[in-house]
């Protein structure tokens, strides 16, 4: 085996996932070559570099515990949500409705209501016009992709 | 019952284990804690290898894990059964630390990795050889910043591989990967941290590294 194809096994054998036959012949090279010796060592080096350098810290049972109940009561709230935001609709849209109907309602309470339903429908869509245009230019603001 | 500590995790991410992990996240969905905590048992060491690749700070990178878990379920009609749910989920993941990293960025002017670095040197091994421990520190440095610069496939083949340890077949099942894959993937990514990282990893005298 030549260098150049012992090198592009180098990798998998410091992870022994050569198969016995391959990692002999590349052992064999190795034992004759000492460039390639010397990446060997490298490589052998950088996994124990990486090992020690990215362990992630220790989680005790209790965190991922307190995790799982977080996630949970997320989701319930979520759910929540959910069903209040349609119901808030439903009964704000059909409250304002009866409210502008209601031929006992002074001009000047109708004009000043209309002012500000007007006005915090405005700001909403503003608002949401911004967070959307916001979130096209965040890359990775999405669930997947 | 479920009970966490039997779901260390250790088991081979299969995916032919019961229950099957779509039912699971179906489940979760409707806010069953056994769920959540079964998903989570078996997916955890992979959320926070890689949540802590990108974030090097503690709260950071469990943050991100317990975020990816929480838009998982939210979005569980999203998930597609026929991949892996661990390749679903460390997109996830990933996508969240990004999205996090660049805020961070934006909001602080200051990196994690000054924030990490500032309580870092460990009096253990300070005490010892101080210029060694600068090293160290050094190296982790230019580890993390060359690590930024794989694909995110490749940094995350090598974590899997060389901080839990996994075989190439099991990284493979988890991400959803073709056969051979994590080995052309680990093997480019190497191939590029050694050119990134040659002066430090020069075999040292009275270092460990090779026999």
């Amino acid at each position: 085996m030549n260098c150049e194809r012992v090198r592009a096994r180098l990798s998998a054998l410091v992870d022994g996932e050569l198969p016995p036959a391959e990692a002999a012949a590349v052992r064999e090279h190795l034992a004759a070559c000492p460039t390639c010796r010397a990446e060997e060592a490298e490589l052998r080096r950088l996994r124990e570099e990486v090992a020690r350098h990215l362990a992630p810290p220790a989680v005790d049972e209790e965190e991922w515990g307190e995790m799982a109940r977080t996630v949970v009561s997320r989701q319930a709230r979520r759910l929540g949500w959910g069903l209040l935001l349609p119901a808030v609709l439903v009964l704000v849209g059909g409250g304002l409705g009866m409210f502008f109907v209601d031929p006992e309602v002074p001009t000047w309470v109708r004009i000043g209501v209309g002012a500000l339903v007007g006005g915090l429908v405005a700001l909403f869509v503003s608002a949401l016009a911004d967070r959307l245009e916001a979130r096209r230019h965040e890359r990775y603001e999405e669930v997947e992709r | 019952m479920h009970d966490a500590t039997a779901m260390a995790g250790d088991l081979p991410a299969t995916g032919a284990s019961s229950p099957p992990e779509d039912a699971l996240l179906l489940r979760a969905r409707r806010g069953d804690r056994e769920a959540v905590l079964e998903l989570l048992g078996r997916h955890r060491e992979t959320l926070l290898a890689i949540a802590w690749t990108y974030l090097p700070d503690r709260e950071e990178a469990l943050d991100a894990c317990q975020e990816a878990l929480a838009r998982a379920v939210a979005h569980a009609d999203r998930y597609d059964p026929a991949r892996p749910l661990g390749a679903w989920l460390a997109r996830i993941v990933r996508n969240v630390c990004l999205d996090r990293l660049r805020r961070l960025r934006f909001r602080r002017h200051a990196s994690l990795d000054e924030r990490r670095e500032a309580g870092m040197p460990d009096p253990r091994a300070t005490s010892g050889n101080p210029e060694r421990e600068v090293m160290r520190v050094e190296l982790g440095r230019a580890l993390r910043n060359a690590l930024a610069e794989l694909r995110p496939e490749e940094r995350e083949a090598i974590v899997l591989r060389d901080v839990l340890g996994w075989p190439y077949r099991r990284i493979e099942e988890t991400l959803g990967l073709g056969h051979g894959t994590v080995a052309s993937l680990i093997h480019r990514g190497r191939r590029r941290l050694r050119e990134r990282l040659r002066p430090f990893l020069a075999a040292r005298p009275g270092e460990g590294g090779t026999p």
